[in-house]
């Protein structure tokens, strides 16, 4: 199997930065201070961090990786826990000391995962975000058991506190911008090539002298790390968090999101999030008017997104779309 | 030692459970090489389908039904979803067998409602003492309906051309292709084979564990733990696996904490996958 490149050009990237930058810029214009229409812009944008780290090695290395919802959850828990019942410390601080607990966490359990392949991977992935669930649920004493942690405190700087919608909207989209260019970035250095190649062809990698553990440790590591710091600015912008963010429901979330942008760059993290996003909250909205109830619907959309993205648009829903319009020169190899 | 041996009979009964949900995940994985996450959500369909029958129709006209339309459902989701991932590779068969429980939860949400359901034994009976220990009459119809149930899919599966004809299909599906079998119509059969198993298993253990539209997903975990307990790959080792599994959950959820039932089988399975991991790289 091929694989086309990363796919984007630096040119493009930087093109595509600019207009992100510009579309975060316009919209609060466009809704004025409408607090519901800025929370929406606000998880798109923790959910764009989200599934940016998740895509670097989903997207780029292939790796069926089912962990992703546990790195969120102790992320959230660890900013939760040391800005208020522990030690009042400052968020920051926090953010930092979890991020980095998240990354010896991953590479510890980096010594036993990779050493697995195919249905063993994705088991022991699950396994871990199961494990962290039910370490939260069941140490009620600390994590405050099934209801959870309220009064986490809001981020803030020298003083000027992030606590509302719009404030945190500046502060959220600058962190994803920040995070989307890091990984441009990341991707674009050795790091990411050889974890691409790996994504494309782990044996043929190997063979043209990757070391390919060594490479997957790192990008590992690095995904948990960016998974963790967003799991701590959902802490510190709902302010209360509860054991089902471990839970496999965020997983499939940010895996339908790269999916329908096709997971081959960076950008299918932030589009796939603003589409299922906006999808989900119209879904919301639309199904009560026909007298439903709108929680079953929101599953079946899920399910039924993914089905149809597999079988019909191998590659990603975006990409699909695009190949229709302009079909390219080389074939392209498929997303999944 | 009375309450050991309390905790054995009731992991015996869970594990029958198990080993028949294992059995199944085992056949359709070893015929069509797919893995499937949406296992337990035939036990789900199955129980649930069971309990809207069961005052219509009485108890074994409903079972039956019950069992035969989950069946058909296996063959169909098959034949017009999974289908079209029989040649792909891991991630995207996962990913659809993923989003299919989903899907089904979504559907079974919409048909029965939150609320779990759960339905009466199959005969009203005092449970029956044996030592000190006592037996539910449901306990024995499930271990009585998971002997029939192996035994006669063994059979099936060794002394019918059918059968004998999925094993060609497991063992190498070009060559079972090039002497004329269709591995599609076997896959087929498998996933009906058992969707039938995990019906089963949630109709007989409904009056003992009620059930509502999102308990598939845990029965799925439970047919994973215990098939690769077992060895993911044989029969036998499938049906150990569960018994193995139902009797370590019941003994520690008994002696230790019952918060962490979920936890000591994920655990096992962990130690299990890797020993097998560990033993394979010092060949």
């Amino acid at each position: 199997m091929k694989y086309s490149g990363s796919g984007i050009s630096a040119r493009t990237n930087q093109i595509g930065v600019v207009s992100l930058a510009i579309c975060v810029a316009l919209y609060p214009a466009l809704f004025g201070q409408n607090a519901y229409w800025l929370s929406i812009g606000n998880f798109i944008a923790i959910y764009s961090i989200f599934a940016v780290a998740t895509c670097y090695l989903f997207g780029y290395g292939r790796q069926i990786l089912l962990s992703c919802s546990g790195f969120y959850a102790l992320g959230a828990y660890g900013s939760a826990l040391l800005t208020t019942k522990l030690v009042h410390l400052n968020p920051w601080l926090a953010m930092v000391l979890t991020a980095f607990g998240a990354g010896v966490i991953a590479f510890v359990l980096s010594f036993v995962i990779f050493r697995l392949k195919h249905l063993f991977f994705a088991m022991v992935t699950m396994v871990f975000s199961f494990l962290v669930f039910d370490l939260l649920k069941e140490s009620d004493g600390v994590t405050g058991g099934l209801s959870g942690i309220p009064g986490i405190p809001p981020l803030s700087i020298a003083g000027f506190r992030f606590d509302s919608e719009f404030k945190f909207y500046c502060l959220i989209w600058g962190a994803a911008l920040i995070v989307l260019i890091v990984f441009m970035n990341i991707i674009d250095s050795k790091e990411g090539r050889a974890l691409r190649a790996i994504g494309s062809d782990d044996i043929a990698a190997e063979a043209s002298g990757v070391d390919t553990t060594k490479y997957l440790v790192r990008g590992f590591v690095i995904s948990a790390v960016f998974t963790s710091i967003a799991g701590s600015f959902y802490a510190h912008y709902v302010r209360f968090i509860d054991p089902y963010l471990a839970g496999l429901e965020s997983t499939v979330l940010i895996q339908i999101m790269l999916l329908i942008g096709g997971a081959e760059t960076v950008w299918s993290g932030v589009v796939g999030a603003a589409i299922i996003v906006f999808l989900t909250e119209g879904l919301r909205a639309v199904v009560p008017l026909l007298g439903l109830e709108a929680g079953p619907y929101e599953k079946i959309f899920y399910g039924l997104m993914i089905m149809l993205v597999i079988i019909f648009a191998p590659q990603g829903l975006l990409p699909s779309i695009r190949n229709f319009f302009f079909p390219p020169k080389t074939p392209r190899a498929d997303m999944t | 030692m009375e309450l050991i041996a309390q905790l054995l009979i009731l992991g015996i009964s869970s594990g029958a459970i198990y080993a028949l949900l294992a059995a199944g995940l085992v056949i359709v994985f070893k015929v069509t090489n797919i893995v499937n996450f949406m296992h337990g959500q035939w036990v789900v369909i199955g129980a649930l389908t069971y309990w809207s029958l069961m005052e219509r129709m009485g108890t074994l006209a409903a079972i039956v039904t019950a069992a035969l339309i989950t069946g058909f459902l296996g063959a169909l989701v098959y034949r017009f979803i999974l289908h079209w991932v029989a040649e792909a590779r891991f991630m995207p068969q996962v990913l659809l067998t993923i989003a299919l429980s989903f899907f089904i939860d979504g559907v079974a949400l919409v048909i029965w409602g939150k609320e779990p359901r759960s339905a009466p034994p199959f005969s009203s009976g005092e449970s029956i003492a044996l030592f000190d220990t006592v037996i539910s009459q449901q306990s024995l119809w499930i271990l009585g309906t998971m002997i029939v149930a192996l035994v006669s899919v063994w059979f099936f599966l060794n002394y019918t051309l059918i059968g004998k004809a999925m094993h060609a299909c497991a063992a190498n599906r070009m060559a079972a292709r090039v002497v004329g079998i269709k591995p599609d119509h076997m896959a087929m059969i498998s996933f009906a084979l058992s969707a039938l198993f995990g019906a089963i298993a949630g109709i007989t253990y409904l009056p003992l564990q009620a059930m509502s539209y999102s308990s598939g997903f845990g029965y799925t975990l439970k047919a994973f733990v215990a098939a690769i307990i077992g060895g993911m790959g044989s029969f036998g080792g499938a049906v150990l696996g569960g018994f193995a599994l139902g009797i370590a959950e019941s003994l520690g959820a008994g002696l230790l904490s019952s918060g962490y039932k979920e936890t000591i089988g994920f655990l096992a399975m962990t130690a299990i996958i890797f020993y097998r991991v560990m033993r394979m790289s010092a060949k």
